[in-house]
């Protein structure tokens, strides 16, 4: 007998011999069969990246303790009032603010106000109505009312 | 068009549990066949492989590799049969490798081929496993076992040659004319 026919006989022999009927995978079943090793893939799944706001939001309404919570929440609205103030105000670096109105009708007109207040805030502002006191507050009281009906009246 | 093997490894080490559903599809016959050749009991073969897969499912992550994840697989499932062998010979309960004899009905002259397949050393068995369960692929046999397919042929080639020896041996070459 050929050599040919030597090895059909034998490959048939050995496939009857064992079971060599190809297994299938049964997903569903092995996952009940190994629920840990299915889970550890899908924990493995990206999450998105939680904002900075959302981990303070859920670190206030999802915390077990209430108070601590609370205080949490207390401390936020603190900080967040506080930063919004210095936000407001010039930095230290900031060039020591010239005050915009030059004549006493530019000093009353509330642009020259507002201007003064964004370039050097409450300060400034102070600083504003100082002038407008010094300029137009009460006159010398040693002025008679001679001079000041001559001032009035242009005469 | 078949996804590589990387792509789907990746994938699951990305959490993509049908890429790794895929892999255990691919490479399900080839772990029971490799189980088999260890525990001799196709149905523990199946266990074994299962368990192989858990373990991977766990060890996914630390694979260096990704292309080489056939032959770590295997690796993986030899074990996992071994300690079967193991847990079995600790028990009173052997593993019976007559057991499959009678479900194929085959009678004594499988069981002689078994013995022979038997005698070959493990890495033989194992290939000769692999090359006789349907549905494997020569590629598949290559990437599990990290050998070219040439290798393949020339070891399967003297493992007949051996089987074919113990049989003559035991008189079925006259069985056969």
């Amino acid at each position: 007998m050929s050599t040919e026919k030597d090895d059909k006989w034998l490959d048939e022999l050995i496939s009857q011999s064992i079971d060599t009927t190809e297994p299938r995978f049964n997903a569903e079943e092995w996952k009940k069969k190994y629920p840990d090793a299915f889970q550890s893939i899908l924990s493995r799944r990206a999450k998105p990246e939680p904002s900075g706001r959302s981990d303070i939001l859920r670190m206030i309404f999802v915390h077990p303790i209430p108070s601590l919570s609370a205080t949490a929440a207390v401390i936020i609205v603190v900080t967040g009032f506080l930063l919004t103030r210095n936000g407001q105000k010039p930095n230290g670096t900031t060039p020591e603010p010239q005050l915009v109105a030059q004549s006493p009708a530019k000093i009353v007109s509330m642009m020259s106000l507002r201007t003064t207040y964004q370039q050097g805030g409450w300060d400034a502002l102070d600083r504003q109505f100082r002038e407008i006191l010094n300029t137009l507050g009460p006159g010398p009281s040693s002025l008679s009312m001679g001079q000041l009906l001559q001032n009035s009246n242009g005469f | 068009m078949q996804e590589p093997d990387t792509t789907l490894v990746e994938a699951a080490i990305d959490g993509d549990a049908e890429s790794f559903t895929e892999l255990c599809k691919r490479y399900y016959p080839a772990m029971v066949a490799i189980a088999h050749s260890i525990l001799g009991d196709r149905h523990l073969a199946e266990d074994a492989a299962q368990e192989a897969f858990a373990k991977a499912a766990f060890g996914l992550p630390q694979l260096r590799r990704k292309g080489k994840f056939a032959g770590w697989l295997a690796a993986i499932c030899r074990n996992a049969a071994k300690d079967m062998v193991r847990y079995a010979n600790d028990r009173p309960v052997v593993i019976d490798r007559s057991a499959a004899a009678t479900r194929s009905g085959q009678g004594d002259t499988a069981e002689v081929v078994r013995e022979a397949i038997n005698k070959l050393s493990a890495p033989v068995r194992e290939l000769v496993f692999l090359r006789y369960y349907d549905g494997l692929s020569y590629e598949q046999i290559s990437a599990v076992l990290g050998i070219s397919q040439q290798a393949i042929n020339g070891r399967l080639r003297r493992a007949k040659r051996k089987i074919a020896g113990y049989l003559r041996r035991q008189g079925f070459g006259e069985v056969r004319t």
